[in-house]
């Protein structure tokens, strides 16, 4: 049991960025096993709202709706060199999660954009444990 | 060329300003497409659409030209693509919609202002 707020983010962060990981372990899994694509899309897009979840808890805040993560990440890239990058490809991430629901990706534009989303969450990540 | 891209972005925010999200939506497509084109014919890429697809592909050969110096294409091409998939089925919520123009936006006038 957690005894003030700060602690509590941090375990909420902690949560949040193995949460992340998961995610992602299990879209890859999803696509190389199953080549289910409309699945392992939703799941990464998941994988990369965690991640700006973590970041934010770490730094006292606990973005809610998608709002909330887009005002997140903004204040996340304002602070990186590649800020603008990380804000695209977030955007990769959300093509994913609109493909989950419309299937209106071909084969090459769903590999394009996942590989971005990817280097979205590696690079989330890479700031979450430098700033653990 | 360029100027094209810039008029599209022009007319995309007039379109924003009035509310109407689909047109502006196809229009900042359409800049972020005339982008690449320009992109394309600066650095005597060879392309024969400008598709998403293609433009990964004048993306891929920009980054693999030592002679362009400046950032990653690849991950430029979402905010455009987004706004496109937003004009064929109004996908996006207003706060992806804001952040999508302002980050494809950014790109077009960073390219232009080189």
């Amino acid at each position: 049991m957690t005894s003030n707020p700060s602690e509590r983010y941090v375990e909420r962060a902690n949560r949040h960025e193995a949460r992340a990981r998961n995610y992602r372990r299990q879209a890859i899994l999803m696509l190389e096993r199953d080549s289910d694509i409309d699945c392992a899309g939703a799941l990464l897009y998941e994988s990369a709202k965690q991640c700006i979840n973590a970041i934010a808890n770490q730094g006292g805040g606990n973005p809610g709706t998608i709002g909330g993560k887009i005002n997140a990440l903004r204040q996340v890239a304002e602070s990186e060199t590649d800020g603008t990058v990380l804000m695209e490809n977030w955007q990769h991430a959300d093509k994913l999660h609109i493909h989950a629901d419309r299937g209106h990706l071909s084969a090459g534009e769903f590999d394009r954009s996942w590989q971005q989303a990817q280097a979205f969450i590696e690079s989330m990540l890479n700031i979450y444990s430098r700033d653990a | 060329m360029g100027k094209t891209a810039l008029e599209y972005v022009d007319a995309s925010k007039r379109e924003q300003a009035a509310g109407n999200h689909i047109k502006a939506a196809a229009l900042m497509w359409q800049a972020t497409q005339a982008t690449f084109a320009a992109l394309a014919d600066a650095h005597g890429v060879e392309y024969s659409g400008l598709d998403a697809l293609e433009l990964f592909a004048i993306a891929d050969a920009l980054e693999a030209d030592p002679t362009v110096n400046r950032r990653y294409y690849g991950s430029a091409i979402a905010p455009g693509s987004l706004l496109k998939d937003h004009a064929e089925m109004d996908v996006l919520e207003d706060c992806q919609l804001e952040l999508a123009y302002e980050t494809a936006e950014q790109f077009i006038r960073e390219c232009f202002d080189d």
